[in-house]
């Protein structure tokens, strides 16, 4: 069998490099005089419901969810190995995973095996730079450049059109145990899928497979709490919000204003676990406006994304969650998902194009102080949104309104003799503004005593390089003595904040002003009226 | 015949009523029609200081404006109004009717909302920011409302603050309710600045209240930590940088705390 199987794929391989569709019974097999290692790179496509894929699914991304799984520490002699492995992650998570999205959706799920052989993780060489580093606090991780996984995905893609992956996942070559799996999240790639890291000792059940996935595809946080840290607020972690800079994405008038979070309303908690997730939120109640035609559930417990306290999540056993903190009967661990993580598992694989629940995550975040003259002669109001960077729904546009007393002036008369005199009118202007992106910097060399502290919170949530492109250095193998170098490049947050300029020329007056999202299904309700005032 | 005394006495009297009558019909704001008094522009109080050596010029009766330079202030007016408005829209901005305006009752968190308009304050209150002028009017919220979800999110606002100010309202708070759900929710957002200021006092007084639990006692501990951290160079400066303020059996959960944040938590 693995002879003929071997045969198929260099037949395949050699009428196309990246040719589209294996399919184990369609394809006739012809007599070779010897095994030969297929050429590479060989490409192959199965359902999670162990079907071929067909052409109509390839092509359809929307409806049917791709995973790519590559291969990283696998030499060229680890073909077998590998697509053994591949096939066990498939049936594992296809048939063991209880009513989560990958087995209950199987059979809109196409799983890509893509076989590129390279260098053993020990040697420095393997694919994606993967390798397993050591680190004194947090022990065996899982690293690689996602740099150059990307890069391996382009160039899948440019003789594929159709390769669109949700998600990747990276096999890495070792059975060695204690090795903590991770993910990088979509929303930190910017490339529309995350990367979900695991080893082949990982293959022993649907578990890491499926949460992993679930990271690296649908954005999810995880809603466990970190052993020790049960008590732990996120919002004490705010205490590194003014540690803190602002890099360029934000244009010149940022110089102007000088104490930029005396200003404005910014929060690293905000940043961490209220970014583009859905799942968790650092609120118990989430809608922080009222829509018309939306109602939300609060979420009903505590704690998540590496903190007991200060983040909520949806009640409901499910695969993000475990039974080591448990504050009620349904917030635990099942091969499940909560109400609010089925909603982003029906709009991503049902409808992407239909959100299920407005942008309402959202509240004016400054000008908190009156807006002196020498900052600039445009007011710069300020804007959070949770969904901004949403992975299935980001805002698409802001509406804004302006609103102020204004003045009409006209001639009265009194005992005959005219003089000017005013009737005060409500005036409100709008604008709509589209999103852009906004960064915040944190350079590790300033967190001191709470180095580890932070690696450790930013690795759990994927956040795994700092710096861009051949350039990046992993965060979660350095030592706390490396990051505190002064030349390390700073963590790069994208964050949920967006400024929008108010044109106001009167000085000495008060505006009001609010804003809503719109994401193509639904129109949030408005913010509240906030003010400020332009002064001297 | 007029003395020179005379007519002064008349001008100044005549001044006085004119005075008068501008007083009382001040410009007030929505009003329409709100007049100013003819007098007030054009003319102002003649001050005449008089010396014994010097005669007392007779005064000029105030002279009332022309209605071409009233026209003239109410266009120069209103053509500021005019430029406001270009500068929007040349920006993009459209003028628009809206069918809720900024209510003030709203916008200063009107105790008289509270069990009648509960939804209007809790929007307004968890999408808003808010200034010190408006942390005392949260608290009183959060303290009078019966509504669980007012009372979260006004303590969240007072949190979302981060000035020291606020976190003193939150402080005074805590010490009005018994709730601990609701006292966790207040210890999370305390963030200490420096080991003497008056939230670590307060976490520290906390840890060493024998009526608080454990469970309080704990997150308390840990923003005095994470502070001990950032302002030292190693966790042993850490430890001892507030633990001495606390009682002697939770210096060994403290020193946990601290090594815990310090090795990350592995």
């Amino acid at each position: 069998m693995k002879l003929t199987l071997t045969i198929t794929f260099i037949i395949l391989s050699s009428s196309s490099l990246f040719a589209q569709t294996f399919s184990r019974t369609a394809i006739t097999p012809l007599i070779l005089t010897r095994i030969v290692a297929p050429i590479e790179p060989t490409f192959w496509c199965i359902r999670g419901d162990n079907t071929p894929c067909s052409q109509t699914e390839i092509a359809d991304p929307v409806h049917y969810r791709q995973a790519l799984v590559v291969p990283a520490g696998y030499t060229a002699g680890d073909y077998g190995t590998f697509k053994e492995n591949f096939n066990t992650l498939v049936a594992r998570m296809s048939n063991e995973g209880g009513t989560t999205y990958a087995t209950a959706r199987r059979d809109h799920m196409l799983y890509f095996g893509a076989w590129i052989a390279g260098q053993t993780l020990n040697s420095g060489a393997a694919n994606f730079g993967a390798k397993i580093t050591t680190n004194p606090f947090r022990g065996k991780a899982l690293t690689l450049k996602s740099a150059d996984v990307v890069t391996a995905v382009n160039k899948l893609k440019s003789s594929n059109a159709n390769i669109a992956p949700a998600g990747i996942i990276v096999l890495f070559n070792t059975e060695e145990a204690g090795i903590t799996a991770n993910a990088i999240p979509p929303g930190y790639m910017g490339t529309g899928y995350g990367i979900a890291k695991m080893t082949r000792a990982d293959l022993i059940s649907a578990y890491i497979g499926t949460h992993e996935f679930a990271h690296a595809s649908l954005n999810f946080l995880d809603e466990y709490v970190e052993t020790g840290f049960e008590e732990l607020n996120i919002q004490t972690f705010d205490m590194l919000t003014p540690l803190t800079i602002l890099d360029g994405s934000w244009g010149s008038w940022i110089n102007a204003v000088g104490n930029f979070l005396g200003i404005y309303s910014m929060k690293i908690s905000e940043v961490l676990a209220s970014n583009g997730n859905d799942n968790t939120d650092i609120t118990k109640f989430t809608s922080r406006v009222a829509t018309p035609t939306y109602s939300a559930n609060p979420y009903e417990y505590e704690g998540g994304m590496f903190f007991g306290r200060g983040t909520w999540h949806d009640g409901g056993n499910n695969l993000m969650n475990s039974d080591r903190i448990k504050r009620g009967p349904d917030d635990g661990f099942a091969y499940a998902h909560s109400n609010s993580q089925n909603e982003v598992i029906k709009q991503a694989f049902e409808n992407p194009s239909k959100a299920l629940r407005p942008n309402d995550r959202i509240r004016n975040a400054g000008p908190l102080k009156s807006w002196a003259l020498s900052w600039g002669s445009t007011i710069k109001a300020m804007m959070f949104d949770a969904d901004k960077h949403h992975a299935f729904h980001p805002t698409k546009s802001y509406d804004v309104q302006v609103s102020w007393q204004d003045r009409s002036w006209k001639v009265c008369y009194k005992w005959g003799v005219p003089y000017p005199c005013v009737a005060y009118t409500q005036k409100t202007v709008q604008k709509t503004v589209t999103p852009e992106e906004r960064h915040l910097d944190l350079k590790t060399s300033s967190l001191y005593g709470l180095a580890a502290l932070t690696q450790n919170v930013l690795c759990k949530a994927g956040i795994t390089q700092i710096g861009q492109g051949s350039g990046a250095i992993d965060l979660c193998s350095l030592s706390v003595a490396e990051m505190s170098g002064a030349l390390l490049p700073a963590i790069e947050f994208k964050i949920p904040y967006q400024d929008v300029s108010i044109p106001t020329d009167q000085l000495l007056t008060t505006y009001q002003w609010r804003f809503r999202t719109n994401n193509g299904t639904y129109t949030s309700g408005w913010t509240g009226w906030g003010s400020f005032f332009k002064t001297l | 015949m007029l003395s020179g005394k005379h007519i002064l006495l008349i001008a100044t009297v005549a001044t006085a009523v004119m005075m008068l009558i501008a007083i009382s019909s001040r410009e007030k704001p929505g009003n329409e029609d709100t007049e100013f008094s003819p007098m007030t522009r054009a003319t102002a109080p003649v001050q005449v200081q008089e010396t014994q050596e010097t005669a007392t010029p007779p005064l000029a009766e105030p002279k009332p404006p022309s209605l071409e330079e009233v026209t003239q202030i109410v266009r120069d007016r209103n053509d500021e109004g005019v430029k406001r408005l270009k500068a929007f829209e040349g920006e993009g901005w459209e003028t628009v009717k809206v069918d809720d305006p900024p209510d003030a009752d709203v916008m200063q968190l009107s105790l008289d909302l509270i069990g009648k308009r509960e939804q209007d304050l809790q929007v307004q209150i968890q999408s808003n920011s808010f200034t010190s002028d408006m942390y005392g009017r949260l608290t009183e919220i959060a303290l009078t409302t019966q509504d669980e979800k007012t009372r979260y999110v006004a303590l969240e606002a007072l949190g979302r603050a981060g000035e020291k100010s606020a976190q003193l309202h939150l402080t005074q708070a805590f010490e009005q309710i018994e709730d601990e759900e609701t006292r966790s929710q207040i210890i999370g957002y305390l963030t200490p600045a420096e080991p003497d200021d008056e939230i670590a006092i307060f976490l520290t007084e906390q840890i060493a209240d024998p009526t608080i639990s454990e469970r309080l006692k704990t997150q308390a501990s840990f923003p005095l930590a994470m502070m001990s951290l950032l302002e030292t160079s190693s966790p042993e400066e850490a430890r001892e940088l507030v633990s001495m303020e606390m009682p002697e059996e939770w210096k060994a959960n403290y020193s946990n705390i601290v090594n815990l944040l310090a090795t990350g938590g592995l």
